[in-house]
């Protein structure tokens, strides 16, 4: 599914992580590491969103800095801390991630019922809690139809409801994902097929 | 932006050279003079107060705006635990550095007045500074004690679509209303003067255009900003890069509308839209040099210095027309190596 290569990241000439050579094969992966290890960093330019030295491949064919479109169309991303334009509502936010990320709105409707985002989803996202912001962004990172979704510490300010409401996404969805977390998803709640441990600027896959 | 317009209004006023007609040794003669107008005539005193009191007012909206930044919010929780009389010190010393440069200028008028004999007024000048200060204390202090309200929203009215390329556009009438409008009061004085028509020299009207997009530097500046910091989701959109900058262009018509309407009415069909091009072109180059130099202002101004300097002296040589071929390339190729390197 994954293959970096020479992967390279450094902020102010200072290096933060570097991954000579590494496959990831289809699955649901951990993203383990203490604060500052890098676990961000990675999904972010995984995401291709930040900038890096190196490659990364998706699926043996698509490369992030070559086939940028093609890529970016299998590759969904929640951030840690979501920010969005404050006066847009929820629904306008779905409404641009349908039009990028080709998904339609029965599909987006659906994801939102099922977080019982209903009430505020027309609200404008300035006047959204932390909870409530995380919950549109994890909508968001499934609209389409990823080969990979990233999401960036997915279980922070969620309620154990929504909690289940997104174990069950997961398992449902044809979907890899990397989910960078410092609490391990519930036994039972989530197979996860391997994890990725983030530490001494490097990457290492520790299979169960 | 405040305490340096000050500073260098006072300063200005002290060491301006004049245009020959007074000779040098006269010159602290009359710097005195403003001086001792100001702690002997009540009415120069008065017009001294109003420009501290509309100062201090703007530095009171200042740290409320400030106050109110979520980088801000610890102090609700933290500084609320001291006394109220150790508040109002550290407010106290806060609103005393802001008014600094008046107190300064005081303590040279209070010295000036001993010198001549003016004992009261000089001391009024020193007790209404010390006044104003006290109240800017006092209003921080409330502010950061209060219980806050619920936050003002700007309802963006209208259930349409909201293009990307229109977003910023939103949060300019959100956010920078403020900066939008004094923009727009530039543009209308540079449009008012004369010589941005002249009918046999195209170069006038396109320095014009030049300083009418130097003008909205600031907004090009904050649209960088604003990307970086709610649109950073856009960057994992499978939308190729000819499309992003095309968006960017929309983005800057529609920021441009008025002006490039007045090109297209006051000139002729060729001129107007050689003219907006290059407008554009420029304002294309401002945005795409942000990838490289938009980190911060101290960043950001020198590389619009330079900028500036070189399209004027393009303009002058009469390259209009390369100039917008240029502009436009040299801004895809920014864009083109900047927008995906970003963080």
């Amino acid at each position: 599914m994954l293959h970096l290569q020479q992967f390279k990241k450094y902020y102010h000439h200072r290096l933060v992580l570097a991954i000579d050579d590494l496959r990831i094969s289809p699955g649901t992966y951990w993203v383990k590491g203490v604060n500052g290890s890098g676990k961000s960093t990675l999904l972010k330019a995984l995401a291709g969103i930040l900038d890096f030295e190196g490659d990364i491949t998706l699926n043996n064919s698509l490369h992030v800095k070559r086939q940028t479109r093609a890529y970016r169309s299998l590759v969904n991303f929640a951030e840690a801390e979501p920010v969005f334009p404050p006066y847009l509502s929820g629904r306008e936010m779905t409404e641009l991630f349908i039009s990028a990320k080709k998904g339609t709105r029965a599909q987006a409707e659906a994801y939102v019922s099922s977080m019982q985002m209903q009430d505020y989803i027309n609200d404008p996202v300035s006047t959204y809690s932390s909870g409530m912001l995380k919950k549109l962004s994890l909508v968001l990172a499934f609209i389409g139809n990823p080969s990979l979704i990233l999401l960036d510490e997915p279980l922070i300010t969620m309620d154990s409801a929504s909690l289940l409401v997104l174990y069950k996404w997961i398992r449902e969805s044809d979907a890899s994902f990397l989910l960078s977390s410092h609490q391990e998803p519930e036994v039972g709640n989530l197979e996860v097929t391997g994890t990725l441990l983030v530490a001494a600027q490097t990457l290492k896959l520790v299979e169960p | 932006m405040l305490l340096f317009m000050f500073v260098t209004f006072i300063s200005y006023c002290f060491f301006i050279n004049t245009l020959g007609a007074i000779p040098q040794n006269w010159m602290a003669y009359f710097q005195q003079l403003i001086t001792i107008t100001l702690v002997s005539n009540p009415l120069i005193m008065c017009l001294f107060f109003i420009v501290c009191l509309i100062y201090n007012i703007k530095s009171w909206q200042y740290v409320s705006l400030q106050l109110s930044g979520t980088e801000q919010q610890f102090i609700y929780y933290s500084s609320t635990a001291m006394t109220r009389r150790k508040q109002f010190g550290s407010w106290f010393y806060v609103q005393l550095l802001i008014n600094m440069p008046a107190f300064i200028y005081a303590l040279f008028a209070l010295f000036i007045g001993l010198m001549w004999h003016h004992y009261v007024l000089p001391l009024v000048i020193f007790s209404y500074l010390l006044l104003l200060t006290v109240t800017g204390a006092l209003i921080y202090v409330r502010l950061a004690n209060r219980f806050a309200d619920t936050p003002h929203l700007t309802v963006i009215p209208g259930r349409w679509k909201k293009p990307l390329f229109s977003l910023f556009i939103y949060h300019i009438f959100d956010k920078r209303k403020l900066t939008y409008l004094i923009s727009k009061a530039f543009i209308i004085m540079i449009i008012s003067i004369g010589f941005v028509r002249m009918p046999n020299d195209l170069r006038t009207s396109a320095i014009a255009v030049l300083l009418i997009i130097m003008v909205h530097a600031l907004l090009i500046y904050q649209e960088h900003h604003f990307e970086k910091d709610y649109l950073s989701f856009m960057r994992n959109f499978p939308y190729g890069i000819t499309r992003i900058y095309f968006y960017s262009i929309l983005t800057h018509i529609v920021l441009l509308l008025p002006e490039f309407t007045w090109l297209l009415m006051a000139f002729k069909p060729l001129a107007g839209i050689s003219l907006l091009l290059l407008g554009l072109s420029m304002a294309q180059l401002l945005r795409s040099i942000c990838y490289r130099n938009g980190s911060s202002m101290q960043v950001y101004l020198p590389a619009l210095f330079v900028l500036f300097l070189l399209l004027f002296w393009s303009i002058m040589y009469g390259w209009m027309l390369w100039l917008i071929l240029v502009n436009f390339g040299l801004s895809f190729f920014l864009f083109y190596r900047g927008y995906f390197r970003q963080g």
